[in-house]
């Protein structure tokens, strides 16, 4: 390294008769961006994503003109000005008052200039329900068939929690019973004053943010995460969890990485170890490594047309002609997706196999050779487990690039909401013909195609996290194997 | 693999002893291993068969697009109009059963395919008139026939399928109703004819002797009574040789002997006259019709030519005229009859010397020549599904014709050249491949979404290509080798993260973001080179000692208070600097100096998201190459007294161009074929702007949108196709000519 030459020749060409000095300062200054950018990326992504659990506070928020609302700051912005009016910027905050059912909108924006007052009191609560999002207010009794129960004061939340959990055994499958057949209902006073009965089976959840202290907090947000990664979604994708979508993903990678690591093993061990090497090898190692730049889109349109469209369309033809018109296989579903993936990433295998094939010193192979062992043995014993970590490491980053593809997934049968679970007790169990969900996906599906984009953002921030920690687990274990294999092959050719 | 575990040896089978046992083993050792030798050997050339296999199949979905339309002669059936002649066919959608109208005032509902005898249906009311001329509506199988008394008989024809266990097992036709229309006195000769019907609303228009009427009535139910309008004095003492009606009703195109016609609109109480226009032939226009959907009328003459007429406007503010806007080859012999299809924008014209032709209205091409036969055709018609074609010539001989023409409206001038649409004014590049209803015309123009994926790329390139050679340079030439060994996986991990990720960020978080503070945006990205320079000048101000122990292969932690003192200063002052000099709406202000349309979702926002997935790419390989310039160059320039930067640009960028110019391709291959990151960026609009503050539609986003929705096989699909294949072919050059430069350095150097 040029940088670290004798400090001698640094004192002697130092100083300001050094040209370049600013020049060298803009690469750094290059780096320092490009580290920025993703050190940004990287923070705006977990502090949004793990946010999104946080219990915030409950805000009553009463305006100059009288009117008072209930509601969790969401987000603020400067409000565009007219020319008259140049001296201050002036800002507004986005409430989520929750209660779409009875005030029609989720979301307020109050302008900051018209605030009197706001209070945090300890008795408003934040309901989770099943529909109609959030309700915010504050719990005025509970009525047991009509009956009040006396003995409940507003802020006894434990007692609420405790008939919540009781008055889950009302629902009807997922759905919750109407006011007027329900048994347990409570009653909650808006910010206006108004009262609305609800269903307590109607209730996933009360949060009473402003009553927590820091160590329920942080309850709060771990009980909250684990509703995320442990539930179905509910309203569309808007609420609820998203365990469908890490199923869907870790099922399709499974599948894929079965399907591509003997694909890949095998080609490599045959542009290694069987194939006359010439220029047709080469060419086709180049054309192999090629197409790992080949765009994932592109693959998906194969799957689309091959998978689906002809090979599909021949199996239901054969083995599923009784369902038909409607397709078992000759419509997108697990297994095609699942494929087509490990068409994209077999270029990975093969080229980091072949690595690790390439490394294995010559003289162990001929050693091998010299006792006798036929080729195979050689392989078996020798060479594969010495190229393991190759297959590995390939296995890894296929599976790693695998994950975060959506592109061909569209194509594929990557659906918003699976109609049917993946894997359930009925035969085959395990269903390969099944529409499935996606981590990658839902995040387009809900950040983009959601009929309430600024109610599921959260959720969309909490599923790119969760997508990113898998993938990001993913490629260190890669680069760390990869390191670790370097090294001890560094140790072994000398 | 399972079998990677050594197995333990086996003191019983000693490899040297030179027993049976022993030699079974080998042999079977043996065997095992040619199993093995063979079928890795299929099993890998299989695999790479089959990778090679993507491409070939993608690009042959493609390829149907272009091997044009076919059209073979599956009936012929002579004296099917027993001794009379046809004047007029329609055929169900199978094309089983055609019907005839014939001179002789009957229906005769033919079977080409079962057994059933032709059936022959007189047509009432006709008494002791005898008709005069025959027509069939476009749209549905309607017909009108002319009479010597003045009147015009018309007979709706009704095609049912007959189903046998739930499975299609004939087609039934009858006349479903007919009635009369007293056009002009009895003693008049209808001579020429037009009608148009949805099937139940009946539209004519009639020319007798100089005399031109309309009529409209409803075939059943209430509101039968025929409605009448008059143009006689519009066309006197012209002699009319051809009608037109439209499917809507609302306008008749009418032809005159002297080569003139007029465009007539009906939507009024009277017929107006609304353009009055010369064919550009002197010789009479002896066809006319409107090409499905209603937007392009076709003129043929007696001298064979055929021209396609469109409304245009000349300036924004005028209306549309009917302008001559297509020439399609001439015919040998006057153009007889003209049969729009009714799915596509093709349509059948036949001339009087019995030339029959399929061809295509927006392409201009002829799609299917049908050949001569040598008799004229009198009658022709085209299948309601357009894939046949029937006439029946003045033998009385029917010819029935398969017809493929999937994909007429696809053609290498529609792709990739500007076409002139319906309802367009000129000329244009256009990708709109779906429409609202059935008429709709497709626009495959393929221009607009390359120039989008290289408009991204560009954007792309140019904020990313600067960024990571740069710190490339830094991290060979500059850095010490730890921050090397930190900086390097980091880069990768950024590699890693999913384009979707990266994509909603820029979607949702940057594009607002940016959109609704430009100021901000603007003032720190002017922030940061500036505040590069200052701290390179504090730098060189230090005393040397200092400075070599806090500057000098330190650089970027050196930089980082500077930086961060910076973007805090930019951000408090970019808010009032923006009030003072841009009246506080720096957005409003570039959109009114510039003239520009901003979109939020713009070039500038996809530039730094795909910008953002293909740094790592670019980054690491220039990276390596820069490394990988010998030490021994480096020494020796050093040695010469060339300071470090002088070395670094003089020497190491020079010396590995070549692997920055592959890092280059990898990083256009990887953002041209990137889908996620615009689809979710961009507004996804097929335009052609080159403004870095719109939007664009890539190759790739179309057909991650469009191939779900787009009908398996059909003209949208394989054109999807065909862009895939331009994708594929195009990354796999980039990455080829990037790995032949590659291999040329390492041949350089000796090694990489």
């Amino acid at each position: 390294m040029v940088t670290t030459a004798s400090p001698t020749l640094q004192a002697s060409s130092g100083g300001r008769g050094r040209p370049g000095e600013t020049w060298v300062f803009v690469t750094a200054g290059s780096l320092l961006t490009l580290i920025a950018l993703l050190v940004g990326v990287i923070l705006l992504l977990t502090l949004n994503g793990l946010s999104v659990f946080w219990p915030h506070p409950i805000a009553r928020v009463t305006q100059n003109d009288g009117s008072v609302l209930i509601g969790q700051a969401w987000r603020g912005e400067a409000i565009s000005q007219d020319s008259s009016d140049t001296d201050a910027v002036r800002m507004r905050t986005l409430y989520r008052i929750g209660n779409r059912r009875e005030l029609g909108s989720e979301f307020q924006w109050v302008d900051d200039d018209a605030v009197k007052s706001i209070e945090h009191p300890p008795e408003i609560v934040f309901i989770e329900r099943l529909e109609w999002g959030p309700a915010l207010g504050t719990i005025r009794g509970v009525k047991r068939a009509g009956v009040p129960l006396a003995d409940l004061a507003p802020d006894d939340f434990d007692a609420f929690d405790d008939l919540v959990d009781e008055a889950r055994a009302e629902r009807i499958g997922a759905l919750a019973p109407r006011v007027d057949e329900a048994k347990l209902i409570t009653t909650l006073e808006l910010a206006d004053g108004r009262t609305v009965d609800i269903p307590l089976a109607a209730i996933e959840r009360i949060v009473p943010a402003n009553a927590y202290g820091p160590v329920d907090r942080v309850l709060s947000w771990c009980a909250s995460f684990g509703r995320f990664i442990s539930e179905n979604p509910r309203e569309s994708n808007t609420e609820g969890g998203i365990l469908p979508a890490i199923l869907g993903t870790f099922l399709m990678v499974l599948l894929m990485s079965l399907a591509v690591v003997p694909l890949g093993v095998i080609g490599a061990l045959y542009l290694n170890e069987y194939a006359k090497q010439g220029p047709l090898v080469r060419f086709v190692r180049l054309a192999v490594s090629n197409l790992a730049g080949v765009p994932s889109i592109v693959f998906g349109m194969f799957g689309l047309a091959f998978f689906v469209y002809t090979i599909g369309a021949h199996v239901d033809a054969t083995l599923f002609s009784d369902k038909l018109p409607t397709p078992t296989f000759g419509t997108g579903g697990l297994l095609w997706a699942s494929l087509t993936l490990a068409l994209l990433t077999v270029p990975v295998v093969i080229v980091s196999t072949e690595e690790g094939l390439r490394a294995v010193p010559r003289a162990q192979r001929e050693g091998s050779l010299a006792l006798g062992s036929t080729r195979w043995q050689t392989i078996r014993t020798i060479v594969l487990p010495a190229a393991m970590p190759g297959i590995l490491t390939g296995t890894i980053l296929a599976i790693a690039r695998g994950a975060g593809e959506v592109a061909p997934l569209m194509l594929t049968g990557v659906v918003k909401l699976a109609a049917s679970p993946l894997i359930d007790a009925t035969p085959p169990f395990l269903h390969l013909d099944a529409k499935f969900m996606h981590l990658g996906f839902h995040i387009y599906d809900v950040g983009f195609q959601s009929p309430n984009v600024e109610a599921s953002r959260p959720i969309v921030y909490a599923t790119a996290l969760v997508l990113l920690v898998f993938i990001v687990i993913l490629n260190l274990a890669a680069i760390v194997w990869r390191n670790r294999v370097r090294r001890k092959l560094q140790g072994s050719t000398f | 693999m399972t079998t990677i575990a050594p197995s333990p040896p086996r003191p019983e089978h000693h490899a040297f002893a030179d027993t049976p046992q022993a030699r079974a083993r080998i042999k079977r050792l043996r065997r095992l291993d040619k199993i093995i030798a063979g079928s890795i050997t299929a099993g890998g050339l299989l695999i790479i068969l089959a990778v090679f296999g993507i491409f070939a199949f993608v690009f042959g979905e493609a390829v149907p697009l272009f091997l044009g339309s076919s059209a073979e002669l599956v009936t012929t059936r002579s004296a099917v109009t027993d001794g009379t002649k046809a004047l007029a066919v329609a055929i169900d959608e199978y094309g089983q059963r055609p019907v005839l109208l014939t001179d002789k005032g009957t229906l005769r509902i033919l079977d080409l395919v079962g057994g059933n005898t032709d059936v022959e249906v007189a047509l009432e009311s006709l008494g002791t008139a005898t008709i005069t001329s025959g027509v069939v509506a476009h749209e549905s199988p309607v017909f009108a026939a002319g009479t010597s008394d003045g009147r015009v008989l018309v007979a709706g024809i009704a095609f049912e399928p007959r189903f046998a266990d739930g499975k299609r097992v004939g087609q039934d036709a009858s006349v479903a109703w007919q009635f009369a229309l007293p056009m002009v006195d009895g003693s008049t000769a209808i001579e020429r004819i037009a009608v148009s019907s949805d099937g139940n609303r009946v539209a004519v228009v009639a020319a007798a002797n100089g005399i031109l009427k309309f009529a409209t009535r409803r075939a059943k139910g209430i509101g039968t009574s025929p409605k009448f309008g008059d143009a006689a004095e519009l066309v006197a003492g012209k002699t009319i040789t051809a009608v037109a009606l439209n499917g809507a009703a609302d306008h008749a195109a009418i032809g005159f002997a002297d080569g003139r016609f007029f465009l007539f609109d009906l939507d009024k109480a009277d017929a107006t006259l609304k353009e009055n226009l010369d064919s550009g032939s002197a010789s009479p226009v002896t066809a006319l019709s409107w090409v499905f959907g209603g937007q392009t009328l076709l003129v043929g003459s007696a001298d064979g030519r055929v021209s396609g007429w469109q409304g245009i406007r000349s300036g924004p503010s005028s209306s549309r005229t009917l302008t001559r806007v297509r020439e399609f080859d001439a015919f040998d012999a006057p153009v007889a009859d003209f049969m729009p299809s009714q799915r596509n924008k093709c349509i059948l014209a036949a001339a009087r010397d019995g030339a029959l032709r399929v061809e295509h209205s927006t392409t201009q091409r002829i799609i299917s020549d049908l050949g001569r036969t040598g008799s004229t055709f009198t009658a022709i018609g085209y299948a309601p599904k357009a894939d046949g074609v029937v006439a029946i010539d003045a033998s009385g001989t029917l010819h029935a014709w398969r017809v493929d023409a999937d994909h007429a409206d696809v053609s290498l001038a529609a792709l990739f050249a500007p076409v002139l649409y319906e309802s367009y004014d000129e000329p244009d590049y256009v990708w709109q491949s779906t429409g609202g209803s059935d008429d709709y015309e497709p626009k495959y123009s393929l221009v607009p979404l390359i120039f989008g994926s290289l408009k991204g790329v560009l954007y792309a390139m140019l904020f990313s290509a600067p960024l990571a050679i740069l710190a490339a340079l830094y991290v060979s030439q500059f850095a010490s080798p730890k921050a090397r060994s930190i900086v390097k996986p980091t880069v990768e991990l950024m590699g890693a993260l999913p384009s979707v990720v990266v994509g909603f960020l820029a979607g949702l978080w940057l594009s607002p973001a940016v959109d609704s503070d430009m100021g901000h945006t603007v003032g720190l990205l002017l922030a940061l080179p500036l505040t590069i320079v200052l701290a390179a000048f504090v730098s060189s101000r230090l005393p040397q000692r200092v400075r070599n122990r806090v500057a000098f292969g330190r650089e970027v932690l050196f930089l980082v208070p500077f930086l961060a003192a910076g973007i805090g200063l930019a951000w408090l002052a970019s808010g009032p600097l923006e009030q003072t000099l841009f009246d506080g709406d720096l957005k409003g202000w570039l959109v009114r100096t510039f003239e520009l349309a901003y979109d939020p979702r713009n070039c500038v926002i996809v530039g730094i998201a795909l910008g953002f997935a293909v740094i790592p790419i670019v980054f690491t390989v220039a990276e390596d190459s820069m490394s990988n310039v010998p030490k021994s160059l480096r020494a020796a320039s050093e040695a010469l007294g060339a300071s470090r930067w002088q070395t670094a640009w003089r020497l190491v960028l020079p010396a590995a161009s070549p692997g920055i110019f592959a890092a280059l391709m990898l990083g256009f291959g990887r953002a041209i074929g990137e889908t996620m990151i615009v689809v979710m960026a961009t507004g996804n609009t097929p335009i052609l702007d080159p403004s870095p503050f719109n939007g664009m539609r890539t190759i790739s986003a179309s057909i991650a949108t469009e191939i779900p929705e787009a009908p398996v096989d059909g003209s949208l699909y394989r054109v999807l196709f065909l862009s895939g294949s331009l994708l594929f072919v195009f990354a796999f050059l980039i990455n080829t000519a990037a790995e032949v430069v590659g291999a040329s350095l390492r041949k350089r150097y000796g090694k990489w």
